[in-house]
């Protein structure tokens, strides 16, 4: 999965904000709240087709945490943004 | 724009927008630029201030603050030509930082005060140039009635 191009995101405080823009902006209104974790998926997400699984190794590669952690947190935030309708 | 962007300035203390229209050009452009809003609160806005207001028919706007006046502002897009007189109570945010071409920007960057002053003192000519334009066009449409649409006013 990846993330449509017209999607953009941005640091606002300690929170990371993402939002439509072009066409998809016309339909699609709102803020997408994301923490760390999920600003750091977001962006791998945006630059290539990724599997859950790719998504929880790069997770393990960039923070201490334990596998079945990491699958849990891609799994929710991936179903977050599914529901959303932001992938390609 | 959003339905509810009340309740998530409210709520979040800051809400986040795809600017749509020309009206602001050349600060955002249709869809493309993000301006990131904050509630207004008890704040008074100064001269060159950008806020978000709603007028009466349920549309958002987000133009400049041209003029300060006693419980009500002079407010103006940077693309537009005309004024707007706007109560202070219609007033739900301001901007304070933005991103245009994906550059993070603030209202207090020196840039962006450099632009703001600068494109408010060509206001006269920009307003010249854009009524002497339409003025050809429309004198041009009547001589030669089949040529080519004049560009909206």
């Amino acid at each position: 999965m990846q993330i449509k191009s017209d999607f953009t995101i941005q640091k606002v405080g300690n929170s990371y904000i993402a939002v439509a823009v072009g066409e998809t902006s016309k339909t699609f209104h709102a803020m997408i709240k994301l923490n760390e974790t999920g600003a750091f998926l977001w962006k791998k997400l945006a630059e290539n087709d990724l599997t859950e699984e790719q998504l929880t190794n790069a997770l393990l590669n960039e923070y201490d945490v334990d596998r079945e952690t990491a699958a849990r947190d891609v799994r929710a935030i991936v179903e977050s943004l599914a529901a959303n309708g932001i992938f390609r | 724009m959003n339905r509810n962007i009340e309740e998530q300035l409210e709520t979040e203390g800051f809400y986040v927008s795809t600017t749509v229209g020309w009206s602001m050009f050349p600060m955002l452009r249709n869809r493309r630029d993000r301006v990131v809003i904050r509630p207004i609160g008890e704040k008074r806005l100064k001269r060159f201030d950008l806020p978000l207001y709603r007028r009466p028919d349920g549309k958002y706007i987000l133009h400049r603050v041209i003029g300060v006046r006693d419980g009500h502002y002079i407010i103006r897009g940077d693309n537009t030509y005309r004024k707007e007189y706007v109560p202070a109570e219609w007033i739900l945010g301001y901007v304070d930082e933005f991103y245009r071409n994906g550059k993070h920007k603030t209202v207090q960057g020196k840039g962006y005060r450099f632009y703001v002053r600068l494109w408010n003192l060509l206001y006269p000519l920009r307003f010249l140039v854009f009524h002497g334009l339409l003025f050809f066009y429309r004198i041009r449409k009547k001589i030669f009635p089949n040529k080519k649409k004049t560009p909206s006013a």
